[in-house]
């Protein structure tokens, strides 16, 4: 009887947070004229004509592309310039270190709609308004400090006793850095790399500011999708689809370093 | 002549035919290991200036003119004119009470439903594993398409909400998004969809590190389950949980993105928290000098709550080691 409370339980819960995934994608192969209809209708004959709309009338193409470029070209620079600062704060002794680091934390947790204001303005200034390089930017240094907070706990757990080694042996601090630590600490580079990736695919609040056609990514397309008219329920669960399937799948892949990454390393799952 | 990066400086500068800049790291190795973290934190340092510490001075420069960019007036200095708009203000002092109840709501909805489903969850059953891995894939769905589910769940004609509403109470055609009340519970919903996962797993990884020999030992002294959860368990995961209260705080104090797309801020302003408050003061008005205020007034109280979970984050970090 405990038992099965207990696994009605479960499914109740599991029933909450899947819902509305499922429905999504439901909803996505789903003929238009049986979306609103009521009651629900279950058996139907699946359809692809919502991704056909997406792709070849509303050309979710270009953003789709604009968005894997931004996340690609941000996540390399996150891990460019965290992962040497992060090995600074591991290895050295840096004078204010602790400031330092804590510093990089607050920027991290700013108001988004305070820090795209004056970004705003100089990107206008500087007309780089739509542009890759605009959202790039943004997104290096909105990740960057979660990336080093990150890093940091990895490298803590290589011991310094193989740098040293490497010292003895001749090798520069640089080359300690680069062929013993860093290969090290590899998964972890992996995780976080993954996850500062996920970040910027979903960031939406600066896309929307500082783009406008050019350089629109794919969550200010899926805003676009809604009218005041209409909403294209079809379409837009389509495109939900397509934005939140890669993420799924990375998710998965790096369960075990989500929650490290989310609390900037302070909880292990 | 190729140098083998694992052959010591030292006997390169014996042998006078090498360069000069061997000579020189060797020097930076001796005279200038001071300088070196610095050249590792160099890039990360370049970016945070120029585009934070820059940007911060920018706003609060701007936060003391007035500058509208709908008009073609220059921007004036104009002193702490914009902070006085602001406290005077009924619609801020409106949003900021609309903030209070929005973080409150979801925070503490989050934090009942979230302990409870982790201890749910830390016990045995099959398919524990898979559950484990599937309660994770909310979380990392982008706000601003959950915020676009939620609104597809909760839409009048053909949302879901009503559809399952309708199985337990004659209701139908319920306005959830036009319903002022409604559309409050609405946003504070999807936040909870989205974030009671990361208090569960964050909990269900507290509870890991929960020794078990103190459980054993509650329950031969005849604790019962509800009495070793509240007495053994929670005390033990107690700070793991204050961090995760932290972060949820100012991350559902930041948040806009599920608001934009759920309800902009309406039906009215029934749902325009502060950040949307700041949002539509700056891109739809374009009152820059306002916003900018707005913005460093936001600043200053999560500031407040990044401290606390900073100091928090370093305690814990040094209690490892």
């Amino acid at each position: 009887m405990k038992k099965v409370a207990k696994y009605l339980a479960v499914l109740l819960v599991m029933a909450f947070f899947m819902t509305p995934i499922l429905w999504t994608a439901i909803t996505a192969i789903k003929p238009t004229e049986l979306i609103s209809a009521n009651p629900i209708v279950w058996l139907f004959q699946p359809t692809l004509e919502h991704f056909r709309v997406i792709f070849f009338e509303d050309n979710i193409a270009a953003p789709l592309v604009n968005s894997t470029i931004i996340a690609t070209f941000s996540t390399i620079g996150v891990l460019v310039t965290a992962a040497p600062a992060s090995y600074a704060l591991s290895r050295f002794r840096v004078p204010f270190g602790a400031q330092l680091a804590s510093y990089f934390l607050s920027a991290r947790m700013a108001p988004p709609v305070t820090v795209v204001l004056p970004l705003f303005l100089i990107f206008r200034s500087l007309d780089l308004i739509d542009t890759h390089a605009a959202l790039v930017a943004a997104y290096v240094t909105v990740n960057m400090p979660f990336a080093i907070w990150m890093i940091k706990g990895f490298f803590d757990e290589i011991p310094t006793e193989l740098d040293e080694a490497a010292l003895l042996d001749g090798c520069s601090r640089f080359h300690a850095f680069v062929r013993i630590v860093l290969p090290l600490a590899a998964p972890g580079l992996a995780a976080t790399a993954i996850i500062a990736f996920i970040f910027s695919w979903n960031e939406f609040l600066f896309a929307i500011l500082l783009t406008n056609f050019h350089a629109r990514t794919l969550p200010v397309a899926a805003s676009a999708l809604m009218t005041d008219r209409m909403v294209l329920w079809g379409e837009l669960c389509a495109t939900a689809l397509i934005i939140y399937l890669p993420v799924m799948l990375f998710a998965v892949l790096v369960r075990n370093y989500l929650i490290k990454g989310l609390t900037f390393g302070a909880v292990n799952q | 002549m190729k140098v083998s990066p694992y052959s010591p400086p030292e006997a390169d500068i014996q042998n006078p035919s090498r360069s000069i800049v061997l000579k020189a790291r060797l020097l930076l190795r001796r005279r200038a290991a001071w300088l070196h973290p610095w050249l590792y934190l160099s890039p990360a340092l370049l970016v945070m200036i120029t585009m934070t510490v820059y940007p911060f001075v920018y706003t609060v420069i701007l936060s003391l003119s007035r500058w509208n960019l709908t008009f073609a007036r220059p921007r004036t200095f104009v002193g702490l004119a914009n902070y006085q708009a602001i406290f005077g203000s009924a619609d801020f002092w409106a949003s900021a009470g609309r903030t209070f109840w929005y973080v409150g709501g979801c925070v503490s909805v989050e934090f009942l439903l979230g302990i409870l489903i982790a201890f749910l969850l830390d016990t045995h059953f099959i398919g524990r594993n898979l559950v484990r891995t599937l309660i994770l894939l909310p979380m990392v769905m982008a706000p601003v398409v959950a915020g676009l589910i939620w609104r597809f769940i909760f839409n009048d004609e053909s949302g879901l909400a009503n559809k399952v509403a309708g199985l337990f109470w004659a209701i139908s055609g319920r306005a959830w998004l036009v319903d002022p009340r409604l559309a409050f519970l609405a946003i504070i919903v999807a936040d909870v969809w989205q974030w009671t996962p990361f208090i569960v797993l964050i909990t269900l990884a507290g509870l890991q590190a929960v020794p078990r020999e103190l459980i054993e030992a509650a329950r031969v002294d005849g604790a019962t389950w509800f009495q070793i959860q509240r007495f053994v368990a929670l005390p033990t995961i107690r700070s793991v949980l204050a961090i995760g209260l932290l972060i949820r705080l100012i991350d559902s104090f930041r948040n806009v993105d599920q608001i934009f797309v759920m309800t902009y801020g309406g039906p009215g302003v029934a749902t325009s928290v502060l950040g949307f408050y700041t949002y539509i003061k700056g891109f739809k008005f374009f009152d820059i000098g306002y916003t900018a205020a707005l913005g460093i007034v936001m600043l200053f109280i999560i500031s407040l709550l990044a401290q606390l979970v900073i100091s928090m984050l370093v305690r814990t970090r040094e209690n490892r080691r």
